[in-house]
């Protein structure tokens, strides 16, 4: 099956004035299309800046990285801004969604950026919407909605371009339990779909709907489970 | 896309009132300044260009030596014009005219005074103005005809269309009736000059009082010719370089032609080189235009990029869903663009608003050319230029932000772009240090040459014109006068006092130095000139009625010319004008005949009031209505045709210095405003950084810090940076009003004291602003400071 991210021998040091710190060491990891891929690890294991590099946010200092089999390690930020758009849907904790637009015009972004036509644009952000449930409440601001809202109008942005993987980065540590319950079947359903999801998250019961878990540890991946392996 | 722009533009307004103000207001204020200064700008340029061939036009002007000055003039022969066209084929056309005059005019009960002058024919034929009424090619030819200005003729007849008509002259003696042969459509507020009529040259060239006009050693008239057009006026510049030479044995005079659009601005010389002179006030005042706005652009940088954390979250998401930096840019740049323009109307509103009081400080009748599309184009272009400047910075900054750092709780506000904010606030202090203290010098210099000892005493001086019976029958009207117990002194002269009228370089001594010239003004009084101006004599005696002859045939000169004369021979007590030998009878102290940017000349004093044409009252200070009413009365009981007319000395003092007067009061409101500006943003910044130090001060309160040591956390931030800008901009002002204050010959020094008190006026202002919104910060509750975390 087709790999949508590998990576060889990854490696990400930061550096401050004093102090150089190795973020990622030698990561080697592979993502199946239709995977759903959770990342774990104690805080500053590294996962958010593995979660920033396959999702072309960043570039490795070192290492191969293959995005739908192509390596992009060295590419510059307008090349990985290219290939980002519309291939990749991000998901975060603190939602980032922009508080001057309405939610209807949050999800309209992306497609705005990949210069679809007006009415397409119409018809899709409305299609995501009502599929999130969040349809009477395009017009609102971001303000005025519940975490849960807020992250599914999140979500909707994410996924309106049709991306081939939704990374997604704590998506229900803001949430309570019953919205985040409702968040991860909504990333399940779409898994189900055949969207791969890599999800990084603290939470094992969150970890339980992937099908696979990466363990950092220190910038290293220190085991992999696969689902049946730790489903209770 | 751009809908998208724009609503997030118009949002973020909404949302950021604060910023969103001090940015309206900020670069409503720098526009507002720079449309002014603008339209100043403009119309200066545009005076005397508004001909269709004024390329062609020329004006002849003289170098004249004396010694080692150079001494440059338009003033030339009477019969200059007339020569140069006779001589040479590419003066198309040429006319002579004479200085301004100022006469009575009368139709029916109707009097009125009005100025004007006396040109050749060929002067409207080179200067095209439009015509309401008449023949052009028939103008200023018969000593009967006249021609009037539209709103002479307003003035006059109540009508315009009054050719045929006849109108009354007073020429000092007798009335002299006009024909009105052509009435010009008002003049262009763009001309330097302003009249009210023109008579025939020949009515002035034809008296023998004005034989002089055809002497070719004598300077009175200007000369102005039209050159065709394949000339090259260097060359004929050239070919007339000893043209009065040739026709003077012993002339110093080299001519050029000069060209007249050009004389406005740049026709000021010294030493017989062009020097910057008007165009100077134009440079500077395009340059303070210009720093205006880029003072209230930088308060849009520095507010923008301070609030970037904020905005560089929104670029993040952006980036994250596709956005590329271009498109970000455009975004940016069309936010600032869209701010400014809602600036640029705010400004348009404050130049109508504020545009009579400004005419009134330039000495000006400008109006915002709203019909013109040239106007809105240019107006399109300052916001462009203006949304840009201010945008550029904010919009690379936040472009260049990395994604990967914008979703990192940190701020993104690295050394550099608080580094470049400092240094943009230092940069808008400097130029407000430079602002106040130019204007404090200005002030002082200007208050230096109104309030400084003119070697003569000019309050409580009167000076009325003596016209018609007044001139005839001086001595009844001074004895009447002398009766009023209010009026201490008066006699007559035909100098002002007020610039070079009459002047001779044929002045000989024993023991000159052949080689050397000098430029000696020649000043025609009566008896007791000198005690009624309140001169001080320093040797010999004043004219008086008992040394009779004796007087009559000496001279009083001034402290120069006697140290000139008495130079090589200590002993001199006379001196030659032409072949007339003087004796010196008096040596007044030096005294001021022109603005403090001359040297004081060599000056001879004569007893001769035939020609005096002003006479001088000095008079009580206490009530000065009354004295002058009593003055009044008996002008007018003596000369009923003139209505009474007088003026104050130190009044016409003051006006030699008009222009440095409307500089001033332009660069004082200029400089309040850069200041204004600068505070304006500064108050934004210290909101912010208060702001961003609410966890800091939070921890601080906790650990039991003082409300003034809360207080310093944010002041220390300005405090340097105004202290630095203060610094540097005083060492830069320094030079500037060094250089400035060279174009007067009397001056005041650059006072130690002016840099302090700038500095504390300055400071204060800034302190004050930032303390206010430190004052609010430490107000904040710790608990709720530490929760914004």
């Amino acid at each position: 099956m087709l790999n949508i991210i590998k990576t060889n021998q990854l490696k990400k040091r930061y550096t401050t004035e004093e102090v150089e710190t190795t973020a990622l060491d030698d990561i080697q990891i592979e993502i199946k299309k239709g995977e759903f891929v959770a990342i774990m690890g104690p805080s500053g294991c590294g996962k958010s800046t593995l979660l920033n590099i396959i999702g072309l946010l960043d570039n490795p200092d070192e290492g191969e990285y293959y995005f739908l089999e192509k390596e992009v390690a060295k590419f510059s930020e307008r090349q990985r801004s290219q290939l980002r758009k519309g291939n990749i849907g991000f998901v975060f904790q603190s939602f980032n969604l922009i508080d001057e637009l309405t939610c209807f015009e949050n999800v309209e972004l992306p497609l705005l950026y990949l210069k679809i036509p007006s009415d397409e644009r119409k018809k899709k952000v409305e299609e995501v919407l009502t599929r999130m449930n969040i349809m009477h409440r395009k017009n609102h601001f971001p303000q005025q909605l519940s975490g849960g809202q807020q992250q599914r109008v999140a979500i909707a942005r994410a996924i309106v371009a049709k991306p081939a993987v939704i990374l997604a980065d704590e998506p229900t540590g803001n949430l309570d339990s019953a919205n985040g319950e409702e968040v991860m079947r909504l990333l399940e359903e779409l898994n189900n779909e055949g969207t791969t999801i890599v999800m990084v998250t603290h939470s094992p019961h969150d970890a339980n709907y992937a099908h696979r878990i990466i363990n950092l540890f220190d910038g290293k991946v220190v085991t992999e489970n696969i689902r049946e392996q730790f489903h209770i | 896309m751009f809908k998208n722009h724009f609503k997030i533009a118009i949002r973020g307004f909404v949302q950021h009132k604060l910023t969103f103000f001090i940015n309206l207001i900020g670069l409503g204020l720098g526009l507002w300044a720079a449309i002014l200064i603008g339209l100043w700008v403009q119309h200066e340029y545009a005076i005397d260009r508004d001909l269709e061939d004024s390329k062609q036009v020329y004006r002849i002007m003289e170098h004249q030596t004396y010694g080692t000055e150079v001494f440059t003039t338009t003033s030339t022969p009477g019969i200059l014009a007339r020569e140069l066209k006779e001589v040479y084929p590419e003066v198309e056309k040429a006319a002579n005219y004479s200085w301004m005059e100022e006469h009575l005019f009368q139709y029916a009960d109707k009097k009125i005074r009005l100025n004007g002058f006396y040109a050749e024919p060929d002067y409207l034929q080179i200067q095209m103005f439009d015509l309401l009424y008449g023949d052009r090619d028939k103008l200023l030819m018969d000593k009967s005809h006249i021609v009037l200005t539209e709103e002479s003729a307003m003035k006059l007849f109540g009508r315009k269309d009054v050719a045929g008509e006849t109108v009354l002259m007073n020429d000092g003696i007798k009335q002299v009736p006009f024909i009105v042969q052509g009435v010009l459509a008002s003049l262009p507020p763009t001309r330097s000059e302003h009249y009210d009529y023109i008579l025939p040259y020949e009515i002035l060239f034809d008296k023998p009082i004005n034989d002089w006009l055809k002497d070719w050693g004598s300077n009175g008239p200007s000369s102005l010719v039209k050159l065709s057009k394949e000339a090259d006026p260097g060359k004929f510049s050239q070919k007339i370089e000893n043209f009065i030479k040739e026709r003077n044995e012993g002339s110093s005079v080299q001519l050029f032609a000069f060209p007249q659009e050009d004389l406005y601005l740049h026709g000021q010389f010294k030493e017989g080189e062009q020097v910057a002179g008007r165009f100077s006030y134009v440079k500077l005042f395009a340059l303070i235009g210009f720093f205006i706005l880029l003072i209230a652009c930088i308060n849009f940088m520095n507010l923008s990029t301070a609030k970037s954390q904020k905005r560089a979250r929104e670029v993040g998401v952006r980036k994250v869903v596709g956005a590329e930096n271009g498109t970000l840019m455009v975004q940016f740049l069309t936010e600032s663009i869209f701010l400014t323009f809602f600036a640029a109307l705010m400004a348009l509103l404050l130049v109508e608003i504020s545009l009579p009081v400004f005419n009134e400080l330039s000495g000006k009748t400008m109006s915002v050319p709203y019909g013109e599309w040239f106007f809105w184009i240019q107006m399109l272009a300052v916001i462009l230029f203006t949304g840009l400047l201010a945008g550029s910075y904010p919009a690379f900054y936040l472009t260049a932000t990395k994604v990967v750092a914008v979703f990192k709780n940190h701020s993104n506000a690295g050394k550099s772009v608080v580094r470049a904010r400092k240094g943009l606030v230092l940069f808008q202090f400097i130029l407000a240090t430079i602002l106040i203290i130019s204007t404090i010098v200005v002030y002082k210099q200007i208050n230096f040459a109104l309030n400084h000892n003119l070697g003569y005493n000019k309050e409580q001086l009167l000076v009325v014109p003596l016209e018609g019976k007044l001139s005839d029958n001086f001595q009844v009207f001074k004895n009447q006068l002398e009766r009023l117990p209010s009026v201490k002194e008066s006699s007559r002269s035909n100098h002002s006092l007020m610039g070079r009228n009459r002047n001779t370089g044929n002045i000989n001594w024993e023991g000159k130095d052949p080689d050397f010239t000098a430029l000696f003004e020649i000043i025609e009084v009566d008896y007791n000139f000198i005690e009624t101006l309140g001169m001080n004599l320093v040797r010999g005696e004043s004219f008086s009625t008992e040394k009779g002859a004796d007087s009559i045939q000496g001279a009083i000169i001034n402290q120069r010319a006697y140290d000139l004369i008495t130079q090589n021979n200590p002993q001199a007590s006379t001196f030659k004008i032409g072949e007339d030998i003087r004796e010196i009878t008096g040596v007044v102290e030096n005294f001021h005949f022109q603005s403090f940017r001359e040297q004081i000349e060599p000056a001879i004093i004569l007893l001769d009031p035939e020609y005096a044409s002003k006479g001088f009252v000095r008079v009580e200070a206490d009530d000065m209505q009354h004295t002058i009413a009593a003055i009044q009365s008996i002008a007018e009981t003596l000369n009923p045709d003139y209505p009474f007319q007088y003026n104050f000395m130190d009044e016409n003092y003051a006006k030699l210095y008009n222009d440095d007067v409307r500089i001033r009061e332009l660069a004082k409101y200029f400089s309040l405003l850069a200041i204004l500006i600068s505070c304006l943003g500064l108050l934004g910044l210290s909101a912010h950084i208060a702001e961003q130090k609410t966890k800091e001060i939070g921890i601080r309160k906790i650990l039991g810090a003082s409300t003034l040591s809360i207080l310093n956390v944010i002041n220390r931030e300005f405090i340097f940076i105004v202290a630095l800008s203060i610094l540097l901009g005083s060492g830069l002002a320094f030079l500037i009003m060094k250089k400035w204050l060279s174009g007067y010959a009397y001056r005041i020094d650059f006072e130690w004291w002016i840099v302090p008190l700038s500095a504390l006026v300055i400071f204060s202002i800034a302190f004050l602003t930032v303390t206010l919104q430190a004052l609010r910060a430490t107000g904040t509750k710790a608990v709720h400071a530490l929760k914004t975390e």
